[in-house]
């Protein structure tokens, strides 16, 4: 709770995170490239059975793990501003969804290139593709009841609820392999049965530490932003109140 | 180099997604802080006066 409290002030946190949101945002930039671009084209092996068409997870696999893991953070920002009423956990939820949104895009579309060649079908209605599919709408309603709601407060706590409701969805997008029969692989990485090369595994965790710091590096941006929008109203609401 | 076969429009199209999503991504949140950064000086400008 004391790192939460220190972040708790718009103006320290303005202070601290500018160097914090270029950073990671460069950094973010810089492995992608290294790792999914360099690695993943030039030098990582083709699959034995796959061939070239496996480069495509370099930027899949690790975007579908960032939608989930952005969809956390969002949960955990969210828990935070219904429980200690943080004044910084709805802009950090709010921040973050876009972007969360935006990575699973990107996971359906490169999912779906995929799985062309290798499957016969740009689409299935199995429970991994649709489960996902739920999250990315799941990101859009929460986004638009942001924008639905009369006030801020009313906005923060509907969409704070509706995103601890949706969270119900993660653990069905990660089992949904397991529990039905799916056209989609069963869960590689991280596995006891995972036996995939370094050779394929070094570009995807950089790709995903560069996604992660993207993530972070876009988060702080977006907050920053939505902190100036929320003085810049304020002062405009002080302006009509000294002039009315 | 970067003959990636009948697979090469796939693994092409793939990353060129990537890349209009995540340029998209960045340039939309710099151009949002820019624009809030702006908003909140020249009304504070204004305040000033």
């Amino acid at each position: 709770m004391a790192v939460l409290s220190v972040f708790a002030n718009p103006h320290r946190f303005m202070a601290i995170s500018k160097p914090f949101a270029w950073g990671f945002t460069l950094l973010g930039i810089a492995l992608i490239a290294w790792g999914g671009v360099y690695m993943g084209l030039f030098t990582a092996p083709a699959d034995a059975r796959q061939g070239d068409a496996a480069r495509i997870m370099y930027m899949h696999v690790p975007s579908m793990w960032l939608s989930m893991f952005a969809y956390a953070f969002m949960c955990g920002a969210s828990f935070t501003s219904l429980v200690w009423r943080h004044a910084l956990a709805d802009v950090a939820a709010r921040s973050a969804a876009p972007i969360g949104a935006a990575f699973t895009a990107l996971g359906l579309i490169t999912g779906s290139i995929w799985g062309y060649p290798i499957w016969g079908t740009w689409w299935e209605w199995d429970g991994r593709i649709t489960s996902v599919l739920i999250l990315f709408f799941i990101y859009l309603g929460y986004m638009a009841v942001w924008q639905a709601m009369e006030t801020q407060q009313k906005a923060a706590r509907a969409a704070a609820v509706l995103c601890l409701v949706g969270a119900v969805n993660l653990p069905i997008i990660h089992f949904s392999v397991e529990w039905w029969n799916t056209l989609h692989q069963t869960a590689t990485f991280f596995t006891k049965d995972d036996n995939a090369g370094i050779g394929f595994k070094l570009p995807m965790y950089i790709v995903a530490l560069g996604y992660l710091a993207l993530f972070g590096g876009l988060t702080l941006i977006n907050m920053r932003a939505d902190i100036l929008r929320t003085r810049a109203e304020m002062l405009i609401q002080r302006k009509l109140a000294a002039a009315g | 180099m970067l003959n990636f076969d009948k697979y090469g429009p796939y693994v092409f199209a793939s990353y060129a997604v990537a890349g209009v999503i995540l340029i998209g991504l960045i340039i939309v949140s710099v151009v949002r802080l820019n624009a809030a950064r702006k908003k909140l000086q020249s009304l504070e400008k204004d305040d000033a006066k």
